[in-house]
């Protein structure tokens, strides 16, 4: 496919890497004279340095040639005006980042296909619903659903109370009918990201990430993992686009919500558009304005906009006592690493969240989703087995694989497999990978 | 430094290489030229260091921009190095190896200077190999490599812009290998076109073909002595003049004509600019030649001026008559042309026009500004804004070249060389062109050299070939670990 991308920053860069490596012919505009050089030597693509709103750049970028058009660009009236201009010019599907959605599209009558926008990805509301799912199982600290096979990936942290500490993986799973239901796909210790091995010893603070449905999922929470405690308190640090919406949702649920924010013309607005919600105007880098506040039990969620920020309120929150905090964190450098960090429970970054929805879009070949766990610097693909490849019909326990991969689960005539060593993937398959960065080149090359 | 990936890649080349010298092997056992065996050895030698070099390395890290750079020049020295195997077991030189390195590095570097004294009495099969350096040196041997390199798994981006010659590297296709591919079928698409006028004119497949690849990779190294001149043909002359204005032209150029693209073609301010200096040119030396007492004609001069002007402008070196005759006017116009060299993301070497405007354009633009001292003057070519990076890079990359052309000049002359043959033969190595003046005139060759300036001409012709950068930051690279790792 020919694909134009709007935008080379953090997202787009992603994106086009992805889709470069998919063996697809990607132009990216770009508006930077200094990131247009660094795309000329990273990536493999033609890079035009200019604003994707500007009709003679996208007709430079052969946009009337392109089958994709991607507007991913930090703002969103540029991404909207860029797909209007290219719809005029070439039957490409368009694609807009929108972060604003409701800002632009409140309903009907006005729709995204007014702007000759196809699809459109709302990156604030893929941030909420992240948060709202988990805040609404505390005990899970991170959710990937792969939404029609009811299937979910959970990460969860072991703590004292759990009845297998300090035993091997295998004493702990061996012969457990639940546990034969799910499968750990991977295990951090010690800031290090692990593929599970049966000799894996499990200790108070490690987290796992577990796949299964999202029925069985929840009884494991139930028996294994769920503390005594009970969040009382939301505490919102950062009162932009995200943390607003995110606070009238906890409104709605009935809890008590705290918003802290710097700007005083900010904290304003705030008091006057929000109800029930204490808006604190103060920093949550402060020390005076955390311990003012009765942090005990809650729930913090940093979003400020900046990643350091972020991460260091989510620390000083927890050394107030909060319960868990959650860190909104964009640059994939610092999200790579943030698991050195033990105090964050939990990250979501908007990039990737968009970059996963966005994937799905582009389409064409096997590889039908991919889904970056930002905490652990890993990813779960989505493999639709339609070619011959070497391992088919054998029995799992008899391939080599890869060491920084597992098959998390196998879809197969709607039916969700769990796969043990003596399974096989079969022709017309579709399963779940989960790998990391080392290895996903290989990963995909085995596949596809 | 990823060692792994930089000598994985150069066993790659060495293959392209090995792969390459079977054409001649072909030609030499047609003609029973009696240099077969000294081809197999050198296939041989080649095809296994090479592949042992591609299959015990795998690269686990992705490269570098500076990687790119040392990647590319060393794998210009190694093809080099394996491909002047042919004339060392064969003994043309008396078995002087930097004699063979120096004419295989003449040849892929297309500048086609040559230290042979009597071409005619090489075997056909080297003769041919000889010519067909020129033809894999013109588009590139790197530029062939990426279009291997991706089903290895391997990236190319890096390489692409080490070796493309021109200030601004414009990719005509989103991914560099297609761009490689596009290129190479263009240059491809020439020398067959070319080859086939030649043979209409006369020559048989083997001379044409050489002539072709000597003439679209911008070369010059003829199977005669007496070079172009030894046809002595109106026919055969035209063709290959106007092909070797072709291969000087930008190569994207050809692709937009293909597309049909004529209007972008005409307003390319460097095409313009290079079509009316190469006329400009012709006319001067046509009537300076016409009224020396030469005794030429107005045509004769006219034939002679053109094909000359356009072999020196594109860096060839073709010669269809002795213009060391010719009075020093014009000769001081060929040298000027020779620093001029052809467009960028030609086959031809030299600075190439577009640095030249950009180098005009920035001085006039100084003056302006010494005028009028609060004004602000934006470099422009044509419509396009020339960018601050650009045109430093520019200026940067004429000083770097009249900078290495004074040091080679020196160390010709301190070798006791005198002043019009030193000043000559630094140009012509380092703008790929081949003859010069005086002793490496245009009837005369490089054989007279001692070995010490026979390297450093050799390592001239590399430079001018990258484009010096490539080549500078392989040497700063390795003499300073410190700096940089």
């Amino acid at each position: 496919m020919n694909i134009v991308i709007v935008g080379g920053g953090e997202l787009g860069s992603m994106v086009a890497d992805q889709l470069i490596r998919e063996n697809h012919s990607v132009t990216v505009i770009e508006k930077s004279e200094k990131q247009v050089k660094h795309l000329n030597d990273s990536i493999d693509a033609l890079v035009i340095n200019g604003d994707g709103n500007n009709i003679r750049i996208l007709k430079q970028a052969n946009v009337e040639k392109a089958d994709l058009f991607l507007a991913l660009s930090n703002n969103d009236n540029v991404n909207i005006v860029a797909c209007g201009l290219v719809k005029k010019l070439s039957p490409a599907t368009t694609i807009a980042k929108v972060e604003n959605y409701t800002h632009y599209f409140p309903g009907p009558p006005n729709l995204p296909s007014d702007f000759g926008i196809d699809n459109t990805v709302a990156t604030k509301q893929l941030s909420i619903n992240k948060i709202v799912d988990l805040i609404s199982e505390p005990n899970a600290m991170e959710h990937i659903h792969f939404i029609h096979e009811n299937v979910k990936v959970i990460g969860t942290v072991i703590n004292e109370n759990f009845s297998g500490n300090g035993m091997q993986l295998k004493d702990i799973t061996q012969g457990n009918e639940i546990w034969d239901k799910i499968r750990i796909i991977a295990i951090t210790k010690d800031n290090e990201v692990l593929i599970p091995r049966g000799d894996d010893i499990i200790q108070t603070g490690d987290k796992l990430y577990i796949i299964g449905k999202s029925d069985v999922l929840k009884e494991v929470i139930k028996l294994y993992f769920t503390s005594n405690v009970k969040v009382k308190s939301v505490v919102i640090i950062g009162g932009n686009r995200i943390g607003r919406e995110f606070a009238k949702k906890m409104v709605q649920q009935g809890r008590k919500v705290t918003i802290i924010e710097e700007d005083e013309r900010v904290c304003n607005r705030l008091t006057e558009e929000l109800d029930n919600v204490l808006i604190i105007n103060g920093s949550g880098l402060n020390q005076n304005v955390l311990s003012d506040l009765d942090m005990e039990n809650s729930f913090v969620v940093c979003v400020t906009g900046k990643d350091e920020h972020n991460i260091i309120s989510a620390v000083l929150a927890k050394k107030n006592h909060a319960y868990k905090a959650v860190c909104n964190i964009s640059n994939v450098a610092i999200s790579s690493i943030i698991n050195q960090v033990k105090d964050i429970d939990s990250v979501f970054s908007t990039e990737s969240l968009a970059f996963g929805e966005i994937i799905k879009y582009c389409r064409k070949g096997d590889i039908l989703s991919v889904t970056p766990i930002p905490y652990i610097d890993a990813e779960t693909i989505k493999i639709k087995i339609s070619k011959k490849i070497a391992l088919l019909n054998k029995p799992l326990q008899k391939v080599k694989f890869p060491s920084g991969m597992i098959i998390g689960a196998i879809y197969r005539n709607e039916e969700v497999i769990i796969p043990r060593g003596e399974d096989m993937i079969m022709m017309g398959d579709i399963i779940i990978v989960f790998v990391l960065p080392q290895s996903k080149k290989l990963v995909e090359k085995m596949f596809t | 430094m990823n060692w792994k990936a930089i000598l994985k890649i150069q066993g790659i080349i060495l293959i392209i290489i090995a792969v390459s010298m079977c054409l001649p092997l072909a030609f030499s056992l047609y003609y029973a030229s009696g240099d077969t065996l000294d081809l197999l050895l050198s296939i041989g030698i080649t095809l296994v260091v090479g592949l042992i070099l591609t299959i015990s390395f795998n690269p686990d890290k992705p490269l570098r921009t500076r990687e790119g750079f040392v990647i590319v020049s060393l794998g210009w020295i190694s093809a080099t190095i394996f491909g002047a195997l042919p004339f060392f077991f064969n003994g043309v030189f008396d078995g002087n190896f930097i004699d063979c390195v120096f004419e295989t590095m003449s040849g892929f570097t297309t500048t086609g200077a040559t230290v042979l004294t009597n071409i005619e009495i090489l075997p056909k099969g080297l003769l041919f190999w000889r010519s067909l350096t020129h033809w894999l040196g013109g588009m590139g041997i790197i530029l062939l490599a990426i279009i291997i390199l991706p089903v290895l798994g391997l990236s190319s981006t890096q390489l692409f812009r080490a070796e493309v010659p021109g200030p601004t590297k414009d990719k005509i296709s989103p991914k560099v290998k297609n761009t490689a591919m596009i290129l190479w079928l263009i240059y491809l698409g020439l020398t067959v076109m070319e080859t086939i006028m030649l043979m209409f004119g006369g020559m048989d497949l083997f001379t044409a073909l050489c002539h072709t690849f000597g003439t679209l990779a911008t070369g010059g190294f003829s199977t005669l002595n007496a070079s172009v001149a030894g046809f002595d043909s109106l026919y055969i002359e035209m063709v290959i003049l106007a092909f070797m204005f072709l291969a000087g032209t930008n190569f994207a150029l050809h692709f937009f004509l293909i597309q049909g693209r004529l209007g972008e073609v005409i307003k390319n301010r460097e095409w313009q600019f290079y079509v009316s200096l190469t006329v400009i040119a012709i006319l001067l030396i046509t009537v300076s030649v016409f009224k020396s007492d030469l005794g030429y004609n107005f045509w004769t001069s006219l034939r002679y001026a053109s094909f000359q002007v356009v072999s020196i402008t594109t860096t060839t070196g073709y010669v269809t008559t002795n213009f060391e005759l010719w009075p020093a006017f014009t000769k001081i116009i060929l040298v000027l042309l020779m620093f001029a060299g052809g467009c960028a993301g030609s086959t031809g070497g030299g600075m190439k026009q577009i640095r030249i405007m950009i180098g005009g354009k920035f001085v006039a633009k100084e003056i302006r500004k010494i005028t009028y001292p609060n004004a602000l003057f934006s470099l422009k070519i044509g419509k396009e804004h020339v960018k601050e990076h650009v045109m430093k890079n520019v200026i940067a990359f004429i000083i770097l070249f009249v900078g290495l052309f004074a040091i080679i000049n020196l160390i010709l002359t301190f070798r006791g060389y005198d002043i019009v043959t030193s000043f000559s033969a630094s140009i012509a190595t380092l703008s790929n062109i081949g003859p010069g003046l005086a002793r490496v005139g245009a009837i005369e060759n490089y054989a007279f050299f001692d070995n010490f300036s026979k390297v450093v001409l050799t390592f001239s012709m590399l430079l001018g070939r990258l484009e010096l950068y490539s080549v500078i930051i392989m040497v700063y690279y390795f003499f300073n670990p410190r700096k940089i790792h």
